[in-house]
């Protein structure tokens, strides 16, 4: 059952698991375990984790938690615990300031955090090939995109760095966001020429070769179809998750279904390209995927159930009163089997 | 040296956030407070949905005041959201409700259109409740009259008490009450106990660190194990 | 396979001017490409040589666009009807970048991307993925991300994409002007064999010639967009071309007036083997004794939990010009960030140009050091070049007038430029001015001849020289061995987290296996560049004669 390595599907599967009770609600004991469950799975499959340059999207996931925390604290002038008073002239800050808001900002801002960590995790452990060749031909050009994507975001940070380290030598001052134009502008410049090297690159390898080879151009009705498709399609799916987080659940469907139909009309109404592409790996889908799988499915099930039934299992608000958080022991219980990814790893044998 | 500066002024900050956490979780003060002379007495009825049901008495001066007004001097804690010109929304009573952001979304309705929000109606003269066509921030409170808010998505079964009755039900003699000088403090009487959620409440709190702790010990382990050469 | 000296690619009247440009990147380009031989294409930055490159493929002009004219014939297929994606069966094309040419997360699906393109079986897919891992000793890669491999390594991942196609043609555009010199020669290595061994026609561009030179069938000197540079084998070419690119021990050949000049060490140590020389060169000037700017103690520092330098001393004086030298690894760029103030130390204390960086931030250093990143244009964000330099100026509240300052770095007619539309020297020499216009007194360069060209290699040297003269304490981190003989004042070797050798460069380049020039493997003793030997001849007057007799022989 051991393994060193998991097939992309199970790790989507994990990360869907993980998000979703952070989507749904704010109960602290739910967020704490969920982040403590995330962070124990990161540290067990760090040997194979390469997340050089990475640590930016932590930091700036961590001052959107300090501002969110101050904002809100600033901004929400309710509940029963009151620390502080401003004047209720001032505009928009004025009025009591309260731990409830406190509370609730650091809440939103622990859900927020473990949510870019669990999507970090996931995507550093997945392989964007083994996608590649997962997905219905058609949608492969968003397979390489999000590969290519992902090769630049160190590659990104790491000049983001350099070019703000020279800029600060120089003798600029970094205060308000125009003082921000000195790196913007060096690192669009650069990460043009890096996107026109990458697709240089792509055309000299041959990439789309077998599309155009050994059948008639493509009409421009179907690239029109296919565009339309696509944005529609992740659109939709896009429209959805933000529709669950924030319980609108009827839209939430409506636009699931629609971006679901959207990418199924593309995959199978526009024609597939030549049958000539061939595959060169096999995925092997092992016991250990289809134990991370199923106990991820078998968690979001739960969850989505639980939250149906007895919301206080999930939610947690500290308005108007600030109050203990309700338990669901059973359900934390549950949460538990997300661990699975962190039984099954075994590190591969060294030769 | 230097550049550990920014981590250090986040850990300070988060510091901070825990000392005022504790200074506050300890012993929070209330506010909100009122003043001036009595004259005019109305009733809430709320209805929590899970058996709990509070009446309250809640003096004013003005001849009306609105619902969502006549609420917040009954001094029970309260989340509005404000929607521009068209009025407030009452999100949470107490500890019933929903988040903000639910509330901003569907005042704390999920896609069931049964699902619990809070409704607001007035007793009418015949002693039915009556949908406010207004909406509670426009709504009309005069002396006497009895609003209810109920946490339901159906047609609220919650008895229609007069003012009467609940002042009868609280031990308050309205005539004296309303004469008691400078604006009297509102009367609150909470009847039943919450009911299935009860089993949830703070005293499973034990259980939740056990299963946090027991999460946490296992992950040490397997942490542990994944550093071991492979055999 | 084609049978040797069958045109594999033939080049007739080829010109090319890039889009929204007023003049041709070169012009009446006409030569062929023989199969089974290795062409090595020369020429300084700007001469066109990566856009005739791309001609071979056909991304030129089919992805570039541009004026395209005469016309280019590979495998039999004319580059104006068939595209680069066609011709990517028959053309591997391995680019400079090593950072952006990889598009998969695993070198084994790297090697089979183009197979895979191409609908190529299954079967014969995996033997090929096998062949270019073994080929190029990368087989131990075959599970890794590219985005950890070094970058000599992921250019031998590039090849292997190629090789794995079993093109005619392999076409490489600068592959080594990216990578440290280990890497390069790996790289270099490969390139030799697969052209030996396999009979693999090769077309490459590149700086270090020392390596290739020998190897090569063809040499294609671009001297200028007309198409008038020099075509032939290296014997033919290298007695008529511009020195400047050509290895120290063949320009010295050169200017001893050799008929043949050696194109390599051992051919070097043959025909020089009578040359008569002083005991030693002239003296360098001694140690300077100016003020001490960058002073570090001591210091230890910890990345990733690994002890990267421990008690690490240095002391840099106005008026030097140190070289940080030593492997990957070893600390070099650390270093200097610790000077910098952007590394944070554990023990120890750095003074920075009399600021306690311990007690102070760098903030406090702020316009005080220049600072040069690898990327020169990292630093340009305004519309004209001028504009940088005003910019300097006022955030250091400098006095100095920007055109002077342009002027001296040879940029006066640049002043109204777009910065990013400089040509690679000159905005190196854009980045020096728009850094030294703050008149700082100490600079630091952080690799500052990675991708550069001979031609501007010689004009850093030229300018770095006159800083050093004005009291500017310079750092530099380097792998360039040539230029640090050429140019600098003390030498600081790293290695195991501390410094193995501090001192002149005749001290420390002397008789080091891996840390010295071409003419010291020559010569030995502290010989180190081609004036040295010239000026030592010069004061032997029998060594004269002994080269002419030589010269008679030939």
């Amino acid at each position: 059952m051991g393994a060193d390595r998991l097939d992309s599907r199970a790790w989507l599967c994990w990360g869907l698991a993980a998000m979703t009770p952070l989507l749904l609600g704010r109960n602290p004991w739910v967020l704490g375990e969920v982040l403590l469950i995330v962070a124990i799975v990161r540290a067990v499959w760090r040997p194979v984790m390469s997340e050089q340059g990475m640590g930016w999207f932590l930091r700036i996931a961590a001052t959107f938690v300090v501002v969110g925390v101050i904002f809100n604290v600033l901004t929400v002038h309710s509940g029963d615990r009151v620390i502080a008073e401003l004047p209720e002239g001032w505009p928009i800050v004025g009025g009591i300031l309260t731990a409830n808001a406190l509370v609730y900002g650091v809440l939103g801002g622990i859900a927020l955090f473990t949510l870019v960590l669990t999507g970090l995790t996931i995507a550093t452990l997945v392989s964007w090939t083994d996608l590649f060749h997962v997905l219905p031909r058609r949608l492969a050009p968003i397979a390489v995109t999000g590969s290519v994507a992902w090769a630049f975001l160190p590659q990104t940070a790491v000049a983001w760095r350099e070019i703000r380290e020279a800029q600060t030598m120089r003798g600029h001052r970094f205060r308000g966001a125009r003082d921000f134009v000195p790196i913007v502008v060096p690192l669009l410049a650069g990460g043009l020429d890096r996107s026109l090297a990458m697709a240089e690159a792509l055309e000299a390898r041959g990439f789309g070769v077998s599309e155009r080879m050994g059948r008639q151009p493509r009409s421009r009705s179907l690239d029109w179809t296919f565009a339309v498709g696509v944005i529609l399609g992740l659109g939709g799916l896009a429209v959805a998750a933000y529709c669950l987080a924030v319980g609108m659940m009827f839209w939430a469907i409506l636009a699931g279904v629609i971006g679901g139909a959207a990418l199924a009309v593309i995959v199978r109404f526009t024609p597939a390209p030549g049958s000539s592409r061939t595959r060169y790996r096999l995925l092997a889908w092992r016991s250990a995927d289809s134990l991370v799988s199923v106990t991820a499915l078998l968690a979001v099930a739960v969850v989505i159930l639980r939250n149906g039934t007895s919301p206080a299992s999930l939610a947690y608000t500290t308005y108007p009163e600030l109050t203990w958080p309700s338990v669901d022991l059973p359900m934390l219980l549950v949460l538990g089997i997300l661990l699975a990814p962190a039984v099954v790893y075994r590190p591969a044998a060294t030769s | 040296m230097r550049q550990s500066r920014p981590e250090r002024g986040a850990l300070l900050l988060v510091a901070l956030i825990l000392i005022a956490l504790g200074i506050t979780m300890g012993g929070g003060a209330t506010a909100l407070a009122q003043d001036p002379t009595p004259v005019n007495v109305a009733g809430i009825v709320v209805d929590h949905g899970d058996g709990t049901v509070s009446h309250v008495i809640v003096p004013f001066e003005e001849a009306s005041i609105s619902g969502v007004e006549l609420l917040r001097r009954s001094g029970l804690p309260l989340l509005t959201v404000e929607f521009g010109g068209m009025g407030e929304g009452v999100c949470a009573i107490e500890a019933t409700g929903c988040d903000l952001s639910a509330c901003r979304a569907r005042l704390c309705q999920t896609g069931d259109p049964d699902s619990a929000f809070w409704q607001y109606v007035q007793r009418g003269d015949d002693g039915e409740w009556v949908p406010s066509p207004l909406g509670a921030s426009s709504s009309d409170n005069e002396d006497g009259d009895v609003d209810g808010w109920f946490w339901t998505g159906v047609a609220p079964e919650t008895p229609a008490l007069t003012l009467g009755q609940i002042a009868a039900e609280s031990g308050v003699d309205l005539e004296t009450y309303a004469a008691s000088g400078p604006l009297p403090e509102p009367v609150v009487l909470t009847t039943g106990d919450p009911a299935d959620d009860d089993a949830l409440g703070t005293g499973s709190a034990l259980g939740g660190i056990a299963v946090v702790a027991g999460i946490a010990v296992i992950g040490g382990l397997l942490i542990f194990r994944s550093r071991q050469a492979p055999t | 396979m084609t049978t040797a000296n069958d045109p594999v690619a033939t080049l007739d009247s080829v010109s090319y001017r890039y889009p929204e440009s007023r003049t041709d990147a070169f012009r009446n380009e006409s030569w062929t490409v023989n199969a089974g031989s290795f062409t090595l294409v020369v020429g300084p930055s700007g001469s066109g040589k990566s856009s005739l490159l791309r001609c071979l493929n056909g991304l030129v002009p089919h992805f570039s666009g541009g004026a395209f004219g005469g016309q280019v014939v590979v495998d039999g297929r004319n580059t104006r009807t068939t595209g680069p994606r066609d011709l990517s069966a028959s053309v591997g094309f391995v680019f400079q970048d090593p950072e952006s040419q990889l598009v998969t997360d695993r070198v084994e699906d790297e090697i089979a991307f183009g197979l895979e393109q191409h609908g190529v079986e299954r079967g014969t897919m995996r033997k090929r993925v096998e062949e270019a891992l073994d080929y190029l000793g990368i087989e131990h890669l075959r599970g890794r991300r590219p985005g950890t491999l070094s970058g000599g390594e992921r250019q031998r991942v590039a090849i292997a994409s190629a090789l794995a196609m079993h093109p005619k043609l392999l076409v490489l555009d600068e592959p080594t002007s990216q990578l440290d010199p280990w890497g390069a020669e790996d790289v270099i290595g490969v390139l030799n064999r697969l052209n030996e061994d396999l009979g693999l026609t090769v077309v490459v561009t590149e700086h270090r010639l020392d390596r290739l030179l020998p190897r090569a069938d063809v040499l294609r000197v671009m001297d200028g967009p007309d198409g008038v540079g020099l075509t032939g084998a290296p014997a033919q070419v290298v007695p008529l071309m511009d020195t400047v690119p050509l290895p120290p021990v063949t320009r010295l050949g050169r200017a001893l007036g050799l008929s043949s000049p050696p194109l390599t060490v051992k051919a070097a140590r043959a025909s020089m083997s009578g040359l008569a020389l002083p005991l030693a060169p002239a003296a360098w000037p001694t140690a300077s004794t100016g003020k001490v700017v960058a002073d570090v103690n001591g210091i230890q520092v910890r990345l990733n939990n690994q002890i990267v330098l421990n008690d690490v001393s240095l002391h840099v004086r106005a008026g030097e010009l140190v070289a940080v030298m030593g492997r990957n690894g070893s600390g070099k760029t650390t270093l200097l960030r610790a000077i910098a103030g952007l590394q944070s130390v554990q023990a120890g204390s750095v003074t920075t140009v009399g600021v306690d960086l311990g007690k102070d931030g760098p903030e406090a250093l702020r316009g005080r050091v220049g600072y040069v990143p690898q990327q020169a244009s990292s630093l340009f964000f305004h519309e004209r070049l001028i504009d940088e330099l005003r910019f300097t100026a006022r955030v250091r509240g400098a006095a100095a007038d920007p055109h002077t300052v342009l002027e001296r770095f040879g940029l006066g007619r640049l002043a109204e430029s777009h910065p990013l539309d400089l040509s690679g020297g000159e905005r190196e020499r854009a980045a020096l001015a728009t850094v030294m216009i703050g008149q700082p007194r100490l600079l630091l360069l952080d690799e500052p001849t990675r991708g550069m060209d001979a031609w501007r290699k010689v004009e850093l040297a030229m300018h770095l020289t006159e800083l050093r003269r004005d009291g500017v304490a310079i750092v530099m981190v380097t792998h360039d061995v040539e230029l640090v003989a050429a140019c600098a004042s003390r030498v600081v070797l790293l290695g195991n987290a501390g410094i193995v050798a501090d001192g002149s460069p005749r001290e420390v380049l002397s008789g080091s296996l891996t840390y010295t020039t071409q003419i010291n493997k020559v010569f030995g003793g502290t010989w180190l560049t081609v004036e040295d030997v010239l000026a030592g001849v010069s004061t032997t007057p029998e060594s004269e004669a002994q080269i002419r007799s030589e010269r008679d022989a030939d």
